[in-house]
């Protein structure tokens, strides 16, 4: 329906129009095409429109990095491509890219920063070893004091990281540092 | 009950039969509405074959009653009497009518009763609508008693169930040949018949957990080959299959009506033969820079004609397999953006089948002559007629809108030494594709996504003696609206005159069998690089999987 394709579109409503869940959601989007081949009144099907990619790019597979880099060209309001761009940068333990976009999280409506994300923060200030400005988001005493501990522990191990598992892990193991010592997504450039 | 309740209860019958039942039919105080009713399927100005499955049809136009009269010069007319738009015709009528026809016009009469409303509530007292009558045709000919497809959802790269099943033409009895079921869900297609008959068939199989293999059916034998089949085709001897091998992968587009595309990084031609089971390939089928496919033999079996392209890289193994962009692709130094420069042409071949000697290869029609890609030729079991399809660029033309179908008279082209191509008029804005010809080459059978743009479904259309071909019919269904719900897409029509006798079960036994035929076939890249030892023109052993990747209409 996003993409004007009216028969395909007719096809999969007239499958669902026969289950017993989907059926007047269907009948009604059935309705909607008959009268307006377009629907260029659906408000979803606008919001739709309004985010997909009008450049064709063919590829292979689907790079996460530039697809969604380019759905936030096309619009930067995207917010679901702007978070799963954030998520793809801490994944991938991609730090410089995610504090540059730091600022854009107020665009989206962020006050503060989601814990994860200021943990993430952190990781970059003190790896940095000077200040960094984070979009003029405060980061809070515990988190620092956390970090400060986490980085103590590992330090009592001489930076082993395998030996210091155990310790980290008791309080740890639920925080961005943890993921960031441990974690091999795999996918990591 | 006493006699006279009896009599009561019949008399009773018979007047509620005139109050009501008398409305089930026009009279002549019909309002003529000076157009043809619109039907689905459209069967305006067709022309049908003499033994098909009745044209069961939807009349869309609004009404509350809906009568039909089918009729010819031959014969008493079919009169069908409805409370919804369905009509659905008797079979035994419809084979009567058609058979006593052949040859004939026949007319098809609509009468709509108009629905009633809140200030009209009674509609017996609403007189009939006569619409304009629709006329098609009866041809001489029949059509082959089988049709055998493939039923796929139309995914991306994964699927789930898959099959190829047949269906009887002349009735709407569909069975299945074979599907994934009875292989842990791998893939089935390319299923290739000898002559438009069934005692020799071929079908592709993949599978991670009994491998890549190809089933050949031989008199009731079913046997593995232990390598999968491309594209084949099988030489009328029947000795002989062709086959592609292709290293073909799937592409998507950020921004497209279809979002799917297919590029071969590599391919070549080989041949199996059946009598020694040895698989082979010659130098000009299978050359290093280019990329040869699509197999069809000539009915004579003198020629092979296939498609050939100007292979895009010498170094697709380069290629990674993970994900990457066009940009990082160019840094490998290949040609993956010249994707939509790739054009096919049109190559045949001679072959000698007594010595099993191959002449020289020559150029049909180009690519660059056409400013088209070629693709998919077939030739008519007459030997007359060459069909084909071109689109936009590339090797696989169900992804293409731009994919239409074009002819080539080869009688002319043998008297003029050219080859004349025309498109038929019979396209549409959408892809054609997967043709076929029934075994007196009057009638193809095509795949096409008019309807919708993504889903294929197959089209029937009649080729006379001078190679016109008339508007098709889609394959005709008992319900006549399950296309508007049906999520298959249709692809691969092939025509028998018989019906695939070997049972699913048996080829489901062996397909999951670890006995089966081996052949040798290249390492890895589909074009052979290093020749191993041994005769020239004997093929390397290919890795399991190698050869396909994704899974496509």
């Amino acid at each position: 329906m996003a993409k004007g394709n009216v028969g395909s579109a007719g096809i999969y409503l007239g499958a669902l129009s026969k289950t017993l869940f989907h059926a007047s959601w269907a009948n009604q989007y059935l309705a909607l095409l008959r009268a307006d081949p377009n629907l260029s009144a659906d408000a979803e099907v606008h919001r739709v429109r309004c985010l997909s990619l009008d450049k064709d790019y063919p590829t292979l597979s689907l790079p996460k990095e530039k697809v969604l880099s380019l759905l936030l060209e096309k619009n930067s309001q995207n917010r679901m491509a702007f978070e799963y761009l954030i998520a793809w940068y801490l994944l991938n333990k991609q730090l410089g890219k995610f504090v540059s976009n730091i600022e854009r999280l107020r665009d989206f409506g962020y006050i503060e920063l989601p814990t994860h994300y200021e943990e993430a923060a952190l990781i970059y200030v003190y790896s940095a070893g000077k200040g960094v400005a984070l979009g003029g988001y405060q980061s809070s005493p515990t988190l620092r004091r956390q970090i400060e501990d986490f980085s103590r522990i590992l330090r009592g191990y001489g930076a082993d990281k395998r030996a210091a598992f155990n310790d980290l892990a008791r309080n740890y193991r639920d925080t961005y540092f943890f993921y960031y010592i441990y974690a091999n997504p795999g996918f990591e450039k | 009950m006493t006699i006279d309740d009896y009599k009561l209860t019949i008399f009773l019958l018979i007047g509620l039969f005139f109050v009501f039942g008398c409305d089930n039919a026009p009279n002549e105080n019909c309002t003529s509405v000076g157009r043809p009713a619109r039907i689905r399927p459209d069967y305006r100005d067709t022309v049908i074959p003499p033994n098909i499955a009745p044209l069961n049809f939807t009349v869309e136009e609004p009404g509350s009653r809906y009568f039909v009269r089918i009729y010819s010069d031959q014969g008493n007319p079919i009169e069908i009497s409805s409370r919804t738009s369905r009509i659905f015709i008797p079979q035994d009528s419809w084979r009567t009518l058609l058979d006593a026809n052949r040859g004939r016009q026949f007319s098809i009469d609509v009468f709509v009763k108009q629905a009633a409303s809140a200030s009209s509530p009674d509609v017996r007292s609403f007189p009939w609508q006569r619409f304009s009558t629709v006329m098609a045709k009866i041809a001489n000919e029949d059509i082959d008693a089988f049709l055998v497809y493939r039923k796929i959802r139309p995914g991306h790269r994964l699927w789930r169930d898959m099959g190829i099943y047949q269906r009887n033409l002349q009735q709407f009895d569909e069975s299945l040949v074979l599907d994934n079921g009875y292989f842990k869900q791998g893939c089935l297609n390319c299923h290739t018949f000898c002559g438009n008959r069934t005692d020799k068939m071929l079908i592709g199989i993949r599978s991670v957990d009994y491998g890549n293999s190809a089933l050949l059916v031989e008199d009731g034998r079913v046997s593995k080959i232990g390598t999968k089949f491309g594209y084949t085709s099988w030489h009328p001897s029947g000795k002989v299959a062709a086959f592609s091998v292709n290293d073909v992968r799937l592409f998507l587009h950020s921004s497209a009506s279809e979002i799917r595309d297919v590029m071969d990084f590599d391919s070549f031609l080989a041949y199996y033969l059946v009598d020694t089971k040895v698989a082979k390939t010659s130098p000009d089928i299978a050359r290093k820079d280019r990329l040869e496919t699509y197999p069809a033999w000539s009915p004579d079996g003198q020629y092979l004609y296939f498609c050939s392209a100007e292979r895009p890289s010498s170094d697709s193994a380069a290629i990674p397999s993970t994900e990457f962009t066009l940009s990082a692709v160019e840094g490998l130094g290949t040609s993956f953006e010249n994707y939509s420069q790739i054009k096919y042409d049109l190559v045949r071949i001679s072959y000698d089948l007594a010595h099993d000697r191959w002449g020289q290869a020559e150029t049909v029609l180009s690519g660059a002559a056409t400013g088209l890609s070629i693709l998919l030729p077939r030739v008519s079991p007459d030997g007359r007629w060459l069909l084909f399809c071109m689109c936009n660029y590339g090797c696989f033309p169900v992804y293409q809108h731009s994919s239409d179908l074009y002819m080539i008279d080869l009688a002319d082209a043998r008297e003029t030494g050219q080859y004349k191509y025309r498109r038929l008029q019979i396209n549409s804005d959408q892809s054609e594709s997967w043709h076929s010809w029934s075994k007196n080459s009057r009638w193809i059978a095509f795949s096409s996504k008019r309807q919708s743009g993504a889903f294929t479904r197959i089209y029937i259309s009649y080729v006379d003696a001078d190679g016109r071909v008339y508007k098709p019919i889609v394959l005709p269904q008992r319900d006549p609206a399950c296309y508007d719900w049906c999520l298959w897409t249709y692809s691969l029509p092939e025509f028998v005159t018989e019906p695939v006798r070997a049972a699913k079960e048996k080829l489901g036994r062996v397909v999951r069998s670890s006995g089966h035929v081996s052949i040798e076939m290249p390492i890895t890249a589909a074009t052979p690089k290093v020749l191993p030892p041994g005769p020239k023109d004997q093929l390397p052993r290919l890795g399991s999987g190698q050869a396909w990747m994704g899974e496509r209409e």
